[in-house]
């Protein structure tokens, strides 16, 4: 694309501090009007066409965490150190280190108490800092830092402004959609800044220098703009889970329709002696079944009538023994109708096997009763049949065990539900006017 | 095509010049040099302009709305504390932008009539000075706040103008800027006032071609080829 004998013109200009006489490099030429020694502390005025000492120092260097000069890529852009500035307002203390190319500009790069963010100088004026809360960029964008003043504690590099140390800047700062909108009011100026968060790891890899941990390992609460490392986590769970008992439900649905039905009709008459009934024969193969035996009967006004279900396993003779009342009762504004019952067996397993059912009839607690006209209500319909049908299916599903399902699902869901909550609200201890809410 | 010329001052060679800007500079001696016809005659200084790392050079090319155009000439900007490139961007139709160089960002900016009112309402907040800062002044329908007021003076020029600037002449500038970073600049100085609207830009929405190069900085990705 280029011709080859391109020209390349320097990118630095080297200079020495005419108070100590320590070399630097310039390198944001035309752009920085204002440099700090970083070796004893001088001010030196670029403005002008010569360098002009503007105040002397003699104050020990400072090592930076970011040495002036140290090249670092971010976001696939290579950016040099500059200048770095510590800032205090009096709750905290942070430092700003200023990075520049001159083809892509300045970035700002904050390091606080909690981790680091990326400033980049925004053209627009979003909105007036006054303002408690307005849209950017399709979100909310909400005040979390009043307007506060902070002092600059130390310069040292290059700036395009005329920095120094003890000036105080007037800044507010808000937050929405993961990223804050900070704006700084010098004097006549309105500065707005995006700042995004960056993993401390990245600065680290991206400049070669110790990586300083970012909350919880540092700080007493997360940036305004770090990521809740619960957030995602509790989306996903919640998704997985929600899945995942979704799926449960289905499989229980489609297992229903697995197995054998056999069911019976009788007719228990108080009159005669006859009691029990064959309900079927069925045969569990493969693995172990549920199954459910659903009985509907009619044990007349005000009355009830009992059964007492034997499943026998026809190889082994070994039973399982069930019952289930059917009880009918009313008065003036109350009812009970239990005329319908079902009882489950967890896991029968595999063989052949014979339900039978005996029904049990007040009658037969109650000999002679039939003769007794003292109580005639609950035995009304003495010498009527009362007919029952058994129905009984090697399956079933069992709600109790969606319920255990729900439980182990949805509880790790809810702590880390409750973990991303306790991080917001640490988040949102170190905004002003924290106790509002809207 | 014009024929080359050369300085009157010190002999070098100019250069064609710019057909339409009246005036040109020497690279060599620095004089400012005023075409009448093919008469080349010095009318003042220059200035040199100082060595910088602006990525923009005379010859650059850059589009706006669109269309193509390149950097011709070049003013340089002082002001209490601070400085800034004036590029100036001529199109093939002769129309011309100043692009605005400072601390990374650029601003296009064009001249725009004010009406009476805007005028009456720049000309209150340029009485008012300082005090004004941050008000609100409606221009072209448009809430605009009032973001930067500072006096300016230029320092040194290059390449082709269409203007002779006085040295050191102070003329006092007021930005305001809309929500959506259109930016409006109301200029005073002795020849009367002027308003320019520009819209800030990235480098890379400019889409840059013939950039200049520099020893350890790598091209951008979004220089492109014409």
């Amino acid at each position: 694309m280029n011709a080859p004998a391109t020209p390349q013109a320097a990118s630095t200009k080297a200079l020495e501090c005419p108070s100590c006489g320590g070399a630097f490099d310039l390198y944001a030429a035309g752009y920085s009007t204002k440099h700090v020694c970083q070796y004893c502390g001088s001010e030196i005025d670029l403005s002008g066409d010569e360098t002009r000492l503007i105040a002397q120092h003699v104050e020990a260097a400072k090592a930076l965490h970011i040495p002036l000069g140290t090249k670092g890529v971010i976001d696939d852009t290579e950016w040099v150190c500059v200048g770095n500035i510590e800032k205090n307002d009096g709750w905290d203390q942070w430092e700003e280190f200023l990075l520049f190319n001159p083809y892509h500009g300045y970035r700002w790069l904050v390091l606080q108490a909690s981790g680091w963010s990326v400033g980049t100088p925004i053209l627009a004026q979003p909105a007036h800092p006054n303002q408690s809360a307005f849209r950017y960029a399709g979100n909310r964008m909400k005040r979390i830092y009043d307007p506060a003043e902070s002092k600059i504690e130390r310069a040292i590099g290059e700036f395009y402004w005329q920095v120094k140390k003890g000036d105080k800047v007037k800044s507010t700062s808000y937050v929405g959609g993961g990223r804050v909108l900070s704006c700084e009011m010098t004097g006549d100026e309105f500065n707005w800044t995006l700042e995004e968060f960056i993993p401390s790891a990245d600065v680290s890899k991206a400049f070669g220098v110790e990586d300083t941990g970012q909350f919880p390992k540092t700080g007493y609460y997360p940036q305004p703009h770090q990521p809740n490392p619960y957030g995602d986590g509790f989306k996903t769970s919640a998704l997985v889970a929600g899945i995942a008992f979704v799926a449960a439900i289905l499989v229980s649905i489609l297992l229903s329709f697995e197995g054998e039905e056999r069911s019976q009709a009788f007719t228990a008459n108080p009159a005669t002696s006859a009691r029990s009934f064959d309900v079927g024969t069925l045969t569990v193969t493969g693995r172990a079944r549920p199954f459910t035996i659903t009985a509907r009967g009619d044990p007349g006004d005000n009355n009830w009538m009992y059964l007492e279900y034997t499943l026998t396993n026809t190889a082994t003779d070994e039973e399982i023994i069930a019952s289930q009342p059917i009880e009918y009762y009313y008065g003036r504004d109350w009812k009970e109708d239990d005329r319908r019952g079902t009882v489950k067996i967890s896991a029968v397993p595999p063989g052949t096997y014979r339900l039978t059912a005996e029904v049990l009839l007040p009658e037969d607690e109650l000999p002679g009763a039939a003769s007794r006209q003292s109580s005639p209500s609950p035995l009304a319909i003495s010498g009527q049949g009362r007919p029952v049908t058994v129905v009984v299916r090697s399956n079933g599903t069992f709600n109790s065990h969606l319920v255990l399902l729900l439980i182990a699902l949805f509880g790790p869901v809810v702590w880390i539900g409750l973990r991303a909550a306790n991080f917001e609200s640490k988040r949102q201890s170190g905004y002003d006017g924290a106790d509002d809410d809207d | 095509m014009q024929p080359e010329q050369n300085c009157p001052n010190c002999g070098a060679l100019i250069g064609t010049g710019e057909p339409g800007l009246p005036v040109v500079t020497c690279g060599f001696c620095h004089s400012l040099l005023s075409k009448a016809g093919d008469q080349l005659s010095k009318v003042g200084e220059a200035g040199r302009v100082p060595f910088d790392v602006s990525p923009i050079q005379i010859g650059t090319r850059l589009s706006v709305g669109g269309v193509r155009g390149e950097i011709v000439g070049r003013e340089r900007w002082a002001y209490d504390g601070g400085f800034w490139n004036e590029w100036l961007l001529q199109f093939p139709n002769g129309e011309a932008f100043w692009v605005a160089e400072e601390s990374g960002s650029y601003m296009v900016m064009k001249e725009v009539e004010a009406t009476t009112e805007e005028a009456a309402s720049l000309e209150r907040a340029y009485q008012k000075g300082r005090e004004a800062m941050g008000e609100q002044i409606w221009i072209d329908g448009t809430p605009h706040f009032l973001a930067d007021t500072k006096t300016v003076r230029c320092i040194a020029v290059e390449g082709s103008l269409p203007h002779i600037i006085a040295a050191d002449q102070p003329r006092f500038s007021i930005d305001l800027r809309t929500k959506k970073g259109s930016v409006v600049t109301f200029q005073v100085d002795r020849d009367g006032h002027s308003l320019w609207r520009g819209s800030y830009y990235l480098l890379a929405d400019l889409e840059p071609a013939n950039l200049r190069r520099f020893d350890h900085w790598s091209a951008p990705s979004f220089e492109v080829a014409g």
